[in-house]
């Protein structure tokens, strides 16, 4: 018996090497393997920030977010949906958080507001891209493939980041969706994984226990030895060439190899005893358990440098509510998600970005249904030890009616795509981030400092 | 030992948060059939309705063919029905399927007929509402799967799948999930081959619609834009058409007052004797908009006090644009042929503006003449459901679609009824690369028999193909399992992978059926079962 498990010890991490290049010959340390410590020569290693991106699916109200209670025509468009200027008495739960004096957070965002006086959470309003259709899919689909308009690169910005920073492998979790499908933004990066929770991302044991006294992990193993050998074959299908195809951009069995990979080093992770630092709490939703296992994922090392996740809800047309009611709820669990993986995360912020975007913001005026319907600017939240706290950032619109962009929505004044480069660029330190958005030139901003 | 660890399975569902679907609790398990081969043979008696068998495949040309066609217009073959086919035809079979016309197999209507909430959608659809929402939810994805593994229309329900998600709703939007049932076999089922007209009309006037893209807030002087956009973009005429957002806020305009009969509405129901069931469409005239209207883009205009009649000239303009017509030929090239070749886009838009919309009509060329092309052939990534359903069909198994099959699309991504976006779920191969995971799981917990209400064995194909040796068994697997000759080169690798795990298996002590077992689910694991 004896025998037989080191020959499988061995056979597991031989194969893990190949399914994920690593060889002596390229300079690699192969005791680095017992740590899980995969993908030593990358970005993250060589002092960039991982980074963390949260997409907010349905175009997130910027005016209920972040309001800018100093603009008189705030009040005057949205009569029953304005937050309160701070320290309103007349309502105290319905004011804003003040900021600057001009704009304030959202009551339910009450746990940044310490995080923005320490210099770890800021807000960049008046954010969104060149898309008028104001469609939620374009919208995202044009900001997910890091353009202005919907025509132009089909991959995602996200993976030509991780292209543009490939090192000489790629690392089975370099990547990482908290998802159940992969986003546009991580369309066409050679290595994403997709899931939702850690624990189970892990081969079944294929029988139970009435089998010759076998134990079930033995089976698992030989199933998974099979698995490996199965997905090591030639590549069967070759990758289309047909514009407008639908199918896989890149050889199955390479994505085989990178889910064995990827289980494996999850199994070292042993994410079910994972236990948060300094007493932080995350939400038990989705979203808390995403950023939970986002954590995890990062201090374990196992050299994830992106890790992409998405909240839904934002879609706000109907009974939208001002300071409880359906907004209000969504975002209590934003700010105690986000706060939570500070606490967590502690020192290690230094060493982490986190972006939270939409695909756009919402009409400055409130609607019929006490709702909005879809805008244009929103604003964008950065986390981390490298902003530059203090201050709000971006260029304020307006809501004059001579302001607002045809039919009323809050101007943008910042193009993302200058805040992800100077993320990339800064912080992630990727060196060719202007390459990621195509026919663009970012302009520099100053809202993170150079890592 | 395993009843335990079904419990297991089911409590660790249950654990995962918020994930919609999680909100199926244990006590559903008991809600699916159970004992299906005893119904089986009940019904088999009554009908005289026999199971296909497994048999050698034919080698000849056209049996590849029929192996490729029941990829793409069915949910995959059947056992024996790459040899019928070919024995058919091809171009047979496809006629045969697009008439539709089939006599289809009676027990597939048992068993969705005998879902509790069939009953009461068809008898009282306004009490579909007492059914608990995690019955609702389960027993419409239920009956979606149920026909999808068994009907002999596989058309028709590719089709269905193909209509459900281009006229996508969210269950869970709005806390309305008894709308949704009745949409399926109201909206969806009646007009899947026949007229997109009256398919767009159904549509626009479904509850689970007006509910889902918010139309019953869409009032005279405050319009509400969710489903007018929704309409233009998803529906008809598709986002590069040309139209404007001037164009959306007449439309918007237009559905002002079309909405779904709410418990406020209850009480003049029963003063006024009227039958029409709770929560079902209704036109409000003091809500709707009734300014004239001017849609540039459709070059339509509207007198003023139009009322219920605005929307209808619209959605007729709209059915009948050729940028529908074109929209949709797209869309169903990019799913039954992988990609978009312009000459059977224009053949399809001709054909489904000339026959006043005829959804089959739109799909001749595209079924007929598109899967023929030489860049068709091109294997396409399975999603979630075409996989889990084209195992179910190439096993011959005997499942209820219940909870085990539905808690395995949702690990893969694809829980039916529950893509939140009205988009449907994507069809490009890139959104479901992260699914092989949950891909190997469901093959190796279909094998290992752990209970529940799907069944499979593999004893009917080792016979049909007089399999007897541990050879003869494995080549059996292959061909019976992927529908191509078990010495086609292509396989070898996989031949030769399935014999070493076999022979390691009963080298280690494990039983010979086990070790099958375990070769079969390596097979639905492999590269080679993930294509179609």
């Amino acid at each position: 018996m004896k025998t037989r498990w080191t020959r499988r010890q061995v056979l597991a991490g031989a194969t893990l090497a190949a399914a994920t290049g690593i060889t002596a010959g390229i300079g690699h340390n192969f005791s680095a393997l017992a740590n899980v410590t995969l993908g030593a020569e990358t970005g993250r290693q060589k002092g960039g920030d991982a980074l963390v991106v949260l997409f907010l699916r349905g175009g997130a109200d910027g005016l209920n977010l972040v309001a800018p209670h100093g603009d008189d025509d705030y009040y005057r468009l949205r009569p029953t949906l304005a937050l309160a200027r701070p320290k309103d008495r007349r309502t105290p739960a319905a004011c804003a958080l003040d900021l600057d004096g001009f704009f304030g957070l959202h009551p339910a965002l009450a746990p940044l507001h310490p995080l923005y006086k320490e210099g770890l959470f800021t807000v960049v309003h008046g954010v969104g891209s060149g898309d008028q259709s104001r469609s939620h899919f374009e919208a995202m689909a044009t900001m997910e493939r890091g353009l202005s308009q919907q025509s132009g690169a089909a991959s995602g910005w996200l993976a030509r980041h991780l292209q543009l920073t490939a090192g000489d492998f790629e690392p089975p979790l370099r990547a990482v969706s908290i998802s159940e499908t992969a986003p546009d933004s991580l369309r066409g990066a050679t290595t994403v994984v997709s899931l939702t929770s850690l624990t189970e991302f892990r081969l079944k044991p294929p029988t139970d226990n009435e089998g010759k006294g076998l134990h079930p992990s033995d089976r698992t193993a030989a199933f998974t030895e099979s698995l490996k050998s199965l997905y090591a074959s030639a590549p069967s299908v070759v990758p289309p060439t047909q514009p407008h195809s639908i199918s896989l951009p890149m050889p199955l069995e390479k994505i085989g190899q990178e889910t064995l990979a990827a289980i494996e080093a999850v199994r070292r992770l042993d994410p079910a005893h994972y236990q948060p630092a300094s007493n932080a709490k995350y939400p038990d939703t989705e979203l808390g358990n995403g950023f939970r296992q986002v954590s995890c994922l990062l201090k374990g090392n196992v050299g994830m440098e992106v890790a992409f996740l998405d909240m839904q809800g934002w879609d706000t047309h109907i009974a939208q509510g001002r300071e409880t009611g359906f907004h209000a709820n969504v975002l209590g669990e934003l700010g105690q998600t986000l706060s939570a993986f500070v606490a967590d995360m502690g020192k290690e912020m230094q060493r982490v970005t986190v972006v939270v975007m939409t695909e756009f913001g919402r009409r400055a005026y409130e609607n019929y249904s006490l709702g909005t319907d879809h805008g244009r600017a929103s604003c964008l939240f950065l986390l981390g030890g490298g902003v530059v706290g203090g201050k709000v950032h971006g260029n304020w619109g307006g809501l004059a009616q001579d302001k607002l962009e045809s039919p009323g929505d809050l101007k943008v004044t910042t193009d993302y795509r200058d805040v992800l480069a100077e993320v990339l660029l800064r912080r992630v330190k990727n060196p060719h981030a202007a390459e990621v958005f195509p026919e663009y030139t970012p302009h520099p901003l100053n809202i993170v400092r150079p890592a | 030992m395993q009843g335990q660890e079904r419990e297991n399975t089911v409590s660790e569902a249950s654990a995962k948060p918020t994930k919609p679907s999680t909100q199926i609790g244990l006590g559903i398990v008991a809600v699916g059939l159970v004992g299906c081969d005893i119904v089986r043979t009940h019904v088999e008696q009554v009908t005289g309705n026999t199971r296909a068998t497994y048999a050698p495949l034919p080698r000849t040309p056209e049996t590849e063919k029929a192996r490729f066609v029941l990829n793409r217009v069915a949910f995959g073959a059947k056992p024996g029905e790459v040899a019928k086919v070919t024995k058919m035809g091809v171009q047979a079979y496809l006629e045969e399927q697009l008439a539709d016309t089939l006599t289809e197999d009676p027990l597939v209507n048992w068993r969705v007929n005998t879902l509790d909430l069939q009953e009461e959608v068809r008898s009282a659809p306004e009490n579909t509402a007492d059914l608990s929402n995690e019955q609702l939810l389960q027993e419409t994805a239920q009956a979606s799967l149920l026909r999808a593994v068994y009907s002999r229309h596989q058309l028709r329900e590719t089709m269905a799948d193909f209509w459900t998600n281009h006229f996508n709703i969210f269950a869970l939007k709005n806390n309305e999930r008894e709308l949704i049932p009745v949409d399926t076999e109201t909206v969806i089922r009646p007009h899947i081959l026949s007229s997109f007209r009256d398919l767009l009309l159904a549509s626009a006037h479904s509850p689970a619609m007006l509910s889902y893209l918010d139309n019953q807030e869409n009032k005279r002087g405050v319009a509400n834009e969710n489903y007018a956009r929704e309409l233009l973009e998803l529906h008809t005429l598709g986002v590069h058409s040309g139209y404007t957002q001037k164009d959306i806020q007449e439309v918007a305009r237009c559905f002002t007052g079309w909405r779904l009969r709410t418990s406020g509405d209850f009480q003049m129901n029963f003063i006024e004797g009227v039958k029409t069931p709770y929560k079902a469409f209704l036109f409000d005239a003091n809500l709707h908009d009734e300014g004239a209207k001017f849609i540039p883009f459709l070059n339509l205009s509207l007198s003023p006090k139009g009322g219920e009649k605005d929307a209808d000239a619209v959605l007729e303009r709209l059915a009948t644009h050729e940028a529908t017509a074109r929209f949709l030929a797209q869309k169903l090239c990019r799913r039954y042929l992988g990609y978009v070749p312009n000459e059977i886009v224009e053949r399809a838009t001709k054909a489904y503006l000339k026959n006043d919309t005829s959804i089959r009509a739109l799909l001749r060329p595209i079924i007929l003449d598109g899967l023929k092309l030489e860049a068709t052939k091109r294997p396409l990534f399975k999603r979630p459901l075409d996989f889990v359903v084209s195992a179910l069909r190439t096993l011959g198994a005997d499942t209820d679609g219940g909870v085990e099959i539905q808690h395995a699309l949702q690990d893969m991504g694809q829980p039916l009824y529950q893509w939140p976006m009205p988009d449907g779920f994507p069809e490009k191969g890139a959104a479901w690369t992260g699914s092989l995971l949950a891909r190997w799981n469901f093959a190796l917990s279909l094998l290992s028999q752990r209970g529940g209400g799907t069944h499979v064995t593999l004893t009917p194909l080792f016979e049909g193909f007089g399999a007897k040796s541990e050879t003869e068994k494995i080549d059996a697997l292959l061909e019976g399992i992927l529908n191509q000759a078990h010495d086609s080169p292509t396989l070898q690798p996989l031949r030769k992978g399935i014999l070493a795990h076999i022979q390691k298996a009963k080298s280690a002590g494990v039983s010979e059926a086990q070790s099958l077992a375990e070769g079969a689910a390596l097979v639905l694991a492999s590269p080679p079962f993930q294509w179609k």
